[in-house]
């Protein structure tokens, strides 16, 4: 198993209270392998991102029961065992290519650093090896490119470099957070097939956090809902998209705007907002928005995989839970 | 047709080109047409959707429109008159935007509700009690909870950001409101409540829009005009129902087929075709005059 986390909490102290950003969330990712992280804004994708590459706000408090990369454990290493490993074996793709990258330095000398961080190889090798994976990322007049900044380029561009600068050094696991959002679809299924051929010919794994569920249903092996900091469904692609049975995932197929959907009205959208995490925390994080919500969800709900059904955190028996996603959802479901 | 082939125009560009400097080298003095002479017209109550490639000159005609960059060649015309004969002011209470990338946009050391507050600051809009309440009501209004009124961005998520970014945008009760990538860092449940809020108000309020994203499927939905880009140049331009039902330009059959809709284990398309392609670049037939 390339990366396992089991039990992921990250706390973060605020003016307010404590933040329970994550609560408790698993999951594995195997050689090859594609994990799928989906969820309402600010339910913690991005820090659990962060978390398993040590990149947590500083205040931010990490606790888990595993946190294994390739079988090593990722939490008790030393500051410089993962910065060796943050940027070589793993590579992070950031939702904000802004931050990270550097303004005053030109592409070039970022993508060539990273891979002299940690090979002993040549400027010129290394700005070959940078004019070729930018190339393969399809930005055209790579060498061209080495000599801009990064606010000379367009998002997409800055997107794109990111990619090419994740994959300087082969990394055996790639978190991606949005990699191809700012991106036109023609250069994002460029993307996309190209992560999938990497992965198939060495076996690199693949954390992809994507609000797009057309992507999502594509690429993933598995997926992982999320919602305030808990996972709240998992299952492969097809039980997810054929057999949604947590409220919130039929919510989310439900908003999607589509062809068959009149145009210029509103679409079904998912009625509140998320609960606040300060504090203490109590029952199903979904109720406050749920249309099945009865008193039962006030108490704390747990992922559970009855029989004939995937993981789900929801206390609606699956047959009713199918029920509603037909009528949510349409005969399709 | 859209149904507003009577509405005044509002928005003209004319002609409208802008380069930029490759390469930094004193001897490569390589140039880039980010826009390509490049003439629309927005009219009341439009909304005008911009796809196109990645790099296709999208962001930078937004911008021109706002009058944030200047264009190298040819006008762009607000109500008729050069957008250079407003004032920045006057420019702001009439256009504003919400940018790509809610991240960089937020000034990290504000609080919500300065930063949304901020153009009324600088318009001398209003008390400062009566500011701070038109920011509480802002909030409401792209759903964020008041008790965000006093954070800071950096304690938001990127969907939450997004929403600042729209509230403080409407702040000057704009007319014409152009959002490059407005729903791109949002889960597909906050994008339905930011689109629906930009029908709502487009309704309320009379708003013009002009919304750029690669997301053909929320395009389709949300507009009632659609300008293709492929490397500067507008290659159609057609009524979004045209345009989605037959489209006439390689280009954008391409980017139809690329579309990624739910199909579990599909895979992805593959949509490889030569960039390099001058057809890609000969815009469509001119769009039947309406
Ligand atoms: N440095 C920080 N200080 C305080 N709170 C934070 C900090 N960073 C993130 N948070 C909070 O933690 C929660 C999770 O944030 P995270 O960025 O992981 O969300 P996300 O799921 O990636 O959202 P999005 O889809 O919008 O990117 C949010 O409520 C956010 O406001
Ligand atoms: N300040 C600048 N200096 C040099 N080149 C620039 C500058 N701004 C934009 N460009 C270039 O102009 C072209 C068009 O950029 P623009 O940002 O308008 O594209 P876009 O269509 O918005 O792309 P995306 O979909 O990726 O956001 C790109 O090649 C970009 O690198
Ligand atoms: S546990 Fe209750 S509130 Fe939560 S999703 Fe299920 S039915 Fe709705
Ligand atoms: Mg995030
Ligand atoms: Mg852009």
């Amino acid at each position: 198993m390339l990366l396992d986390v089991q039990d992921l909490t990250i706390d973060i102290p605020t003016a307010s209270g404590v933040l329970h950003a994550v609560q408790g969330i698993s999951f594995s990712v195997d050689e090859g392998e594609t994990l799928c992280i989906v969820g309402e804004s600010g339910c913690g994708k991005s820090l659990t991102a962060l978390a398993v590459m040590d990149l947590l706000p500083r205040r931010a408090i990490r606790a888990a029961t595993s946190l294994a990369f390739s079988g090593r454990d990722l939490r008790g290493l030393s500051r410089e065992a993962m910065n060796r490993l943050r940027g070589d074996r793993i590579a992070m793709i950031f939702q904000e290519p802004m931050t990270s990258l550097n303004p005053v330095f030109t592409i070039g000398d970022q993508m060539i650093d990273v891979l002299r961080q940690h090979r002993k190889v040549s400027r010129r090798e290394a700005r070959d090896r940078a004019v070729y994976l930018l190339d393969k990322v399809g930005i055209s007049s790579p060498e061209a490119r080495l000599a801009q900044y990064p606010h000379q380029l367009s998002g997409g561009l800055r997107q794109r470099v990111m990619i090419a600068m994740a994959l300087m050094c082969d990394p055996k696991l790639i978190l991606a957070d949005e990699p191809t959002t700012a991106l036109d679809v023609t250069i994002q299924a460029e993307l996309l097939r190209l992560l999938m051929a990497l992965q198939q010919e060495f076996g690199m794994g693949l954390v992809l956090i994507t609000h797009d569920l057309g992507i999502v249903s594509r690429m993933a092996d598995k997926v992982a809902v999320m919602y305030a900091g808990q996972i709240v469904e998992s299952g492969t692609a097809e039980t997810i998209f054929n057999d949604p049975l947590h409220p919130y995932t039929q919510g989310l197929m439900a908003c999607l705007p589509a062809p068959e959907r009149q145009r210029m009205q509103h679409l079904k959208a998912i009625p509140g907002a998320v609960p606040a995490l300060v504090g203490a925390i109590e029952g199903c994080r979904f109720r406050g928005r749920c249309a099945h919500a009865q008193p039962v969800c006030e108490r704390d709900v747990a992922l559970r995989e009855p029989a004939g059904a995937h993981p789900y955190r929801c206390v609606l028996p699956a047959e009713t839970s199918r029920d509603n996603a037909r009528a949510v959802l349409g005969a399709g479901a | 047709m859209s149904g507003l082939e009577n509405h005044p125009v509002v928005l003209e560009m004319r002609d409208v080109t802008r380069t930029f400097r490759l390469s930094r080298g004193w001897l490569r003095r390589e140039m880039l047409t980010a826009v390509d002479n490049v003439s629309l017209q927005l009219r009341k109550g439009d909304v005008l959707g911009i796809v196109g490639e990645s790099g296709s000159g999208k962001t930078t005609l937004s911008k021109m429109m706002l009058g944030l960059l200047a264009p190298s060649a040819g006008e762009v015309l607000l109500d008729g008159k050069p957008l250079t004969s407003f004032d920045r002011r006057a420019l702001a209470r009439r256009i504003q935007f919400v940018f790509q990338d809610p991240y960089s946009s937020l000034n990290p050391r504000g609080s919500i509700g300065a930063i949304i507050a901020q153009p009324l600051r600088i318009h001398g809009i209003g008390t400062r009690a009566e500011r701070e309440k038109r920011a509480r009501e802002l909030l409401d209004v792209v759903g964020l909870p008041s008790r965000l009124f006093d954070s800071s961005p950096g304690q938001l998520s990127g969907g939450q950001r997004q929403r600042v970014v729209i509230a403080r945008a409407l702040a000057l009760r704009p007319d014409i409101l152009v959002c490059d990538e407005p729903t791109s860092a949002l889960d597909v449940s906050v994008q339905a409540q930011i689109l629906n809020l930009l029908l709502d108000l487009r309704k309320e309020f009379d708003l013009t829009y002009v919304l750029v994203s690669h997301n053909l499927t929320v395009i389709e939905h949300m507009t009632t005009e659609v300008a293709v880009m492929y490397l500067g140049r507008i290659v159609e331009l057609a009524d979004a129902e045209n345009l989605f039902g037959n489209s006439s330009h390689p280009y954008t059959k391409i980017l139809l087929r690329s579309a990624m809709t739910i199909a579990p284990g599909a895979g992805i398309p593959d949509v490889e075709f030569d960039r390099g392609d001058p057809a890609f670049r000969v815009p469509a037939a001119a769009r039947q005059s309406r």
